[in-house]
C-alpha cells in the first residue's frame, strides 16, 4: 500500500496543478430559485467555466443552461429546475442546470483553458427522474410494460479542442435499466462524481444526452440534467513539495467522524483528499485557521491529505476507521 | 297526397334508391328541399349513408365506432371512451371534414374532431363521402366528409324512443328521444346520458397478470333539440341546438405508472336555417352559433390547459334548377372565429369567407358536376379549389364515376398563433385529387351481385408540420412537406333471399400508400415513406342474416402493420358480433339486442402505448313508439 501511495505522491511532486472548483455559489438567488436567462446573465460564469444561456423573450423559453438552488423534489413538472434531491453538491445552495435537445457546451476559461478538467457532479432533476420512474403522456416509464425493457438514459462528454471535437468520450448513465436482475436498475438520484480526466486538455466540453425512448420527433425523456462543483486544473504552476508539517497539521489521525486541519499559512488553502485509487473525495478552498472536515461518509482505509498554496503544496496520510 | 306519402315513406325505407332518384322527388312537397341538395349528392364520387332505422340495428355506439365497423374507415382511437380521430384515404385527421347540419364541426384551435364524443342518435341522418370536396364544403375536406344531418318527418303526429344499454367495464348509456307535431310543426327532443369505468384488463406479456385500466371513467350528457316549422308553402324555418357535456378522465399509457389527467368538453351549437322555394329557385339562409370548452387537467403535474372558442357562421345560397336537366348553385359564407387558450399570447381572431358556384347537367345517361369555391381568410386569397365530377350509365349494370379536385385545408389557430412557435403566415395546405370507379351490378334470381372498384391518387402540398427551425431547438408551425397519397378500394357485396331469410354479405379491401416527399431530420421523415399511422393493408367483411324478427350481424376487421412514432405497430384483426330480436306492434316497436364485441379476444392496439379492451358485451333495449298524421302505419 505505502507503495502506491508513494507513486501518487511521486507523481504529485512532479506534476502539480492548481486547481479550481466551480460551485456556481456567486449567483446570489436565494433558495428554490433559479436564473433561466430571463433576467440576469446570458453567460453564467463560476471559477474558470462560462456557461451559455440562449433565452428567446417572445418564447419565453430557454436552453442551454441555467443556475437554479431549486428544492423541489415531487413535481414532476418541465418549470420545476430542482434537482431529486434537492440541493446542489454537498447541500450546497445553487448548481447548474443543462437543457437541450441538441449539445450543450461548457467554456474553459482563464488557466483552465486548454487544460484537463478532473470532474464534476452529476445529477438528476427531479421532472427527468419522476418520468423516466412513472412514464407520462409522452415518455415511457423505464422498463417498459413489463419491466424488461433495456432501458438508459446517458449523458455522453466530449471535448473540443483547437477547434476539433474528440471521438474519445466520457459516458455517464442517469439511468441504467439494462440489467439481467431489475432489482439492479437504477436512476441516479443523488450528486454522483464524473471522472475527466481520460479526456485530456481540452478547450471546453460537449455534453449530449441520449435515452432508449425516442420517437419521430426525437426523445422523450426531458433532455435535463444538472451539474455542481466542476474542478478544472489551471495548468502546471511552479509549486514547491515542501514538509507537510510547515504548512498544516492535522488530528486525530486516524479518524474516524471528523478531523481538525489547522492551516499554518497565512493564506487560502486548497484542500483535497484522495482515495487509495487516486480519486478526488473531497476538495475545498479554506479559508480558516482551523476546519473541521467531516469524514463520516468515506469509507474506512487510507487516504492522502494535500493541502496546496499559490506556490507550495504537501501531503500527508490520513487513516479512516 | 296519401300517395305522395306511401311513395315517401318507400323512399326513405330505401335511402340509396331515394339517392338515385332524388330528382324526381324534388316535386313532392312532402320531401325537404335545401337549396344545399347539390352539396349533398356530389357527382363523382362514393357516398355512404346511414338513416335512423339502419342506425338503430347497428352495435355502434358513436360515429367512430360506426365507420371502424360499417365502413372500415381507419379510425385512430387511443382506447375505450378516449380520443378517437380518422384516416381517411391516407389522410391526418385534419383531413375528414365533420359537419352539422352543413356546418364543420371541427374544432378551429385544432383543426380535428373527436369522434368519439358524436352519439350515434344525434342525428337522422349520417353520411360519409370519401375523396376530396373543398369546392363544395370548403377547408378540410380531402380526405372525406362525415355528414351529421337532423330531418324532419312532417307526417308524425307523435313519437317516442328509449333506448337502455348496459355493458362491460361499468357502461351504461340511455337514450330518450320524443317529438310532436303536424303537417307543418314538428318538434323533436333527444336527450342521452352515457357513462363507463372502461376499467378493462389488458395483456401485458406472456406470463404477466394483466393490468388493469385506471382513470378511464367517462360521461357524457346530450340535449338536442330540433324545431321544423312550415310557415307557409314556400318558406320553412329550422332551429337546431345541441348541448353536450363531457367529463372523462384520461387514462395512463402502458408504460405509465398512473395518470390524473381528466378532461372536460362541452360544447353549445345553434343552427338557424331559412328555405324559400319558389317554383324552380330555393334559396336558404343559415346562421350557426359554436362555443366550444375544452379544459385539460393533469393533477400530478399541476396542469392547467383551458380552451374554448366561439365560432359565428353565416351562409346564404341560392339553386336554380331548370327541369332537372340543369341546376345552378351558388353560396357566399362567412364565418368569424375567437379563441382562448393558454398558448395565445393575445386571444386571436379568424375571419374565413367564401364564394362558391356549382353547376349540375344530368342527362338519361350523364351527370356532371363543375364546382369552385374562391377562399379568403383574414383578408387573404387562398388558392382557388374547382372540382369536376362526373357519373356515366353505361348500361343499367354498369356504370362509371370519376372525379377530379383540388383542396384544401386551412392551418390551425394552434398551427398560426400558439406560443411558441405558432407562424400566422402559414399557407393552407393545398393539392390535387383524381379519383375513379366503376361499379357492376348483378342480379340473378333472388341473388343480387355488386362490385366496384375505386382508384385515387392525391398530392397535398404545403403539408404542415411542427420543426425545429433552422440553427433553433424549438420547435415551430412550416409550410414543410409534401405528401403523395394513392390507392385502391375493391367492393363486394351480395344479397339473397331464401325463403324467409335475408342474407346480406359486404366486402372490401383498401391499398393505401401515403408517404411523405419530401426528407427531413426532425421529425425523422424520408422520402416515399409511408405516414406514421397510416397502414397500407385494410379489409373487412360483414354479414347480415334476418329471419323472421331475429337478426344476426358479424363484422371482422383486419388492419395491416402500420409505423408508429416509436416503431412498428403489429396489424390485428377483430370481430363483433350481433344479435337482435324485433317485435312490432301497431304502433310500437322493440328491439332487444346483445353486442359482443371483440369476439376474438385479440390483444391490439391502434395507438403505440394506448391498450384496447379484450372481449365485451353489451345488452340492450329499444322501444320505439310512433304515431303518424293519416293513420300511416310504421
Amino acid at each position: 500500500m505505502n507503495k502506491i501511495f508513494t507513486l501518487i505522491l511521486t507523481f504529485f511532486a512532479f506534476h502539480s496543478f492548481a486547481q479550481t472548483t466551480s460551485d456556481f455559489e456567486e449567483y446570489v438567488i436565494g433558495v428554490d430559485s433559479f436564473l433561466n436567462g430571463s433576467v440576469g446573465p446570458s453567460i453564467f460564469s463560476s471559477g474558470n467555466l462560462s456557461l451559455e444561456n440562449d433565452y428567446n423573450p417572445a418564447w419565453m423559453a430557454w436552453t442551454g443552461w441555467a443556475i437554479s438552488s431549486g428544492t423541489d423534489v415531487t413535481t414532476t413538472e418541465f418549470s420545476n429546475l430542482s434537482t431529486i434531491n434537492g440541493t446542489g453538491y454537498d447541500d450546497s445552495n445553487n448548481y447548474a442546470v443543462s437543457f437541450s435537445s441538441d449539445q450543450t457546451i461548457m467554456h474553459l476559461d482563464n488557466d483552465a483553458a486548454g487544460e484537463t478538467v478532473t470532474g464534476m457532479y452529476v445529477n438528476n432533476l427531479t421532472v427527468a427522474h419522476n418520468i423516466i420512474k412513472d412514464g407520462n403522456m409522452f415518455s415511457k416509464k423505464f422498463g417498459g410494460v413489463t419491466g424488461d425493457d433495456e432501458d438508459y438514459f446517458l449523458l455522453t462528454i466530449k471535448k473540443y479542442l483547437g477547434g476539433t471535437l474528440s471521438s474519445e468520450s466520457v459516458e455517464f448513465y442517469l439511468a441504467d435499466y439494462r440489467f439481467t436482475d431489475n432489482a439492479q436498475d437504477y436512476i441516479v438520484n443523488e450528486w454522483t462524481w464524473v471522472d475527466l480526466t481520460d479526456l485530456g486538455q481540452a478547450d471546453s466540453l460537449a455534453f449530449t444526452l441520449s435515452s432508449t425512448d425516442n420517437g419521430n420527433y426525437g426523445m422523450n425523456t426531458p433532455a435535463y440534467f444538472a451539474i455542481d462543483n466542476v474542478v478544472t486544473s489551471d495548468g502546471v504552476v511552479a509549486v514547491e513539495n515542501v514538509d507537510a508539517t510547515s504548512l498544516f497539521e492535522f488530528y486525530p489521525n486516524p479518524a474516524s467522524e471528523f478531523f481538525v486541519l489547522k492551516n499554518l499559512e497565512k493564506e487560502n488553502v486548497q484542500v483535497s483528499i484522495f482515495d487509495m485509487t487516486g480519486r478526488l473525495v473531497y476538495d475545498n478552498m479554506l479559508t480558516n485557521d482551523q476546519t473541521e472536515i467531516n469524514i463520516q461518509h468515506f469509507s474506512k482505509g487510507t487516504y492522502m491529505v494535500k493541502i496546496q498554496t499559490t506556490t507550495k503544496f504537501a501531503s500527508q496520510l490520513l487513516i479512516k476507521q | 297526397m296519401i300517395k305522395n306519402i306511401t311513395l315517401l315513406l318507400g323512399l326513405l325505407a330505401f335511402p340509396l334508391f331515394l339517392l338515385g332518384q332524388l330528382d324526381t322527388v324534388i316535386t313532392i312537397p312532402e320531401v325537404e328541399i335545401s337549396a344545399e341538395k347539390i352539396r349533398k349528392q356530389p357527382v363523382g364520387t362514393q357516398l355512404e349513408k346511414w338513416d335512423s332505422e339502419k342506425l338503430n340495428s347497428l352495435p355502434a355506439q358513436n360515429i367512430a365506432e360506426l365507420l371502424t365497423t360499417e365502413s372500415g374507415t381507419f379510425i385512430k382511437s387511443y382506447g375505450s371512451g378516449s380520443l378517437a380521430t380518422s384516416s381517411i384515404r391516407g389522410g391526418s385527421a385534419g383531413h375528414t371534414l365533420v359537419l352539422w347540419n352543413g356546418f364543420s364541426l371541427q374544432s378551429p384551435i385544432l383543426g380535428l374532431l373527436d369522434l368519439s364524443l358524436l352519439p350515434l342518435s344525434g342525428s337522422e341522418e349520417i353520411s360519409l363521402q370519401k375523396g376530396g370536396s373543398s369546392a363544395l364544403w370548403g377547408s378540410g375536406a380531402i380526405g372525406g366528409v362525415i355528414a351529421l344531418n337532423n330531418k324532419s318527418d312532417f307526417n308524425t303526429k307523435k313519437f317516442t324512443n328509449v333506448k337502455t344499454t348496459i355493458g362491460s367495464f361499468g357502461n351504461f348509456n340511455q337514450e330518450v328521444k320524443f317529438g310532436f307535431g303536424n303537417s307543418r310543426v314538428q318538434s323533436v327532443t333527444k336527450l342521452f346520458h352515457q357513462q363507463g369505468e372502461n376499467n378493462f384488463k389488458y395483456f401485458v406479456a406472456p406470463n404477466f397478470p394483466k393490468r388493469e385500466q385506471t382513470n378511464a371513467q367517462v360521461s357524457q350528457q346530450n340535449i338536442l333539440q330540433d324545431f321544423y316549422w312550415k310557415i307557409d308553402k314556400k318558406n320553412q324555418l329550422t332551429l337546431h341546438f345541441w348541448q353536450q357535456y363531457s367529463d372523462r378522465n384520461i387514462p395512463p399509457t402502458n408504460v405509465q405508472t398512473k395518470s390524473e389527467a381528466h378532461q372536460n368538453d362541452q360544447a353549445t351549437r345553434i343552427i338557424l336555417d331559412w328555405k324559400n322555394v319558389n317554383g324552380s329557385y330555393v334559396l336558404q339562409g343559415k346562421v350557426g352559433f359554436f362555443k366550444e370548452h375544452l379544459d385539460y387537467y393533469d393533477d400530478a403535474t399541476n396542469l392547467v390547459s383551458l380552451s374554448d372558442f366561439t365560432t359565428l357562421t353565416s351562409e346564404f345560397s341560392g339553386q336554380n334548377f331548370f327541369k332537372n336537366t340543369h341546376k345552378l348553385f351558388a353560396g357566399i359564407t362567412h364565418s368569424f372565429t375567437t379563441a382562448n387558450n393558454d398558448g395565445y399570447v393575445n386571444p386571436p381572431t379568424e375571419n374565413r369567407s367564401a364564394v362558391q358556384f356549382s353547376y349540375f347537367f344530368q342527362q338519361k345517361k350523364y351527370k356532371l358536376q363543375a364546382s369552385v369555391r374562391q377562399g379568403l381568410i383574414d383578408g387573404k386569397l387562398i388558392p382557388i379549389v374547382p372540382s369536376l365530377g362526373f357519373d356515366y350509365t353505361i348500361s343499367p349494370s354498369l356504370k362509371l364515376q370519376g372525379k377530379v379536385s383540388r383542396n384544401y385545408r386551412v392551418p390551425t389557430l394552434n398551427d398560426r398563433f400558439w406560443q411558441v412557435g405558432g407562424n400566422e403566415n402559414l399557407n393552407p395546405e393545398s393539392g390535387w385529387s383524381q379519383e375513379a370507379s366503376i361499379f357492376s351490378q348483378v342480379t340473378v334470381g333472388k341473388s343480387s351481385f355488386e362490385f366496384s372498384l375505386t382508384g385515387f391518387n392525391r398530392n397535398i402540398d404545403q403539408w404542415i408540420l411542427w420543426a425545429p427551425a433552422e440553427g433553433q431547438s424549438i420547435w415551430s408551425a412550416f409550410n414543410i412537406t409534401k405528401v403523395w397519397s394513392r390507392g385502391l378500394e375493391p367492393r363486394f357485396s351480395f344479397s339473397q333471399k331464401i325463403e324467409t331469410i335475408q342474407l346480406h354479405f359486404f366486402t372490401g379491401y383498401d391499398f393505401i400508400k401515403s408517404t411523405n416527399q419530401v426528407a427531413m431530420d426532425l421529425p425523422k421523415r424520408e422520402i416515399g415513406q409511408q405516414l406514421i399511422y397510416v397502414p397500407t393493408h385494410q379489409a373487412f367483411g360483414r354479414v347480415n342474416l334476418v329471419w323472421k324478427n331475429v337478426g344476426f350481424s358479424y363484422q371482422h376487421s383486419f388492419v395491416g402493420k402500420s409505423e408508429g412514432q416509436y416503431g412498428d405497430i403489429e396489424s390485428y384483426q377483430t370481430g363483433n358480433a350481433r344479435i337482435q330480436y324485433s317485435q312490432n306492434w301497431k304502433t310500437c316497436k322493440s328491439i332487444v339486442f346483445f353486442n359482443i364485441n371483440n369476439i376474438w379476444n385479440t390483444n391490439y392496439i391502434v395507438v403505440e402505448r394506448r391498450p384496447m379492451p379484450g372481449t365485451n358485451y353489451q345488452i340492450g333495449i329499444n322501444f320505439l313508439f310512433q304515431k303518424q298524421l293519416n293513420h300511416v302505419k310504421l
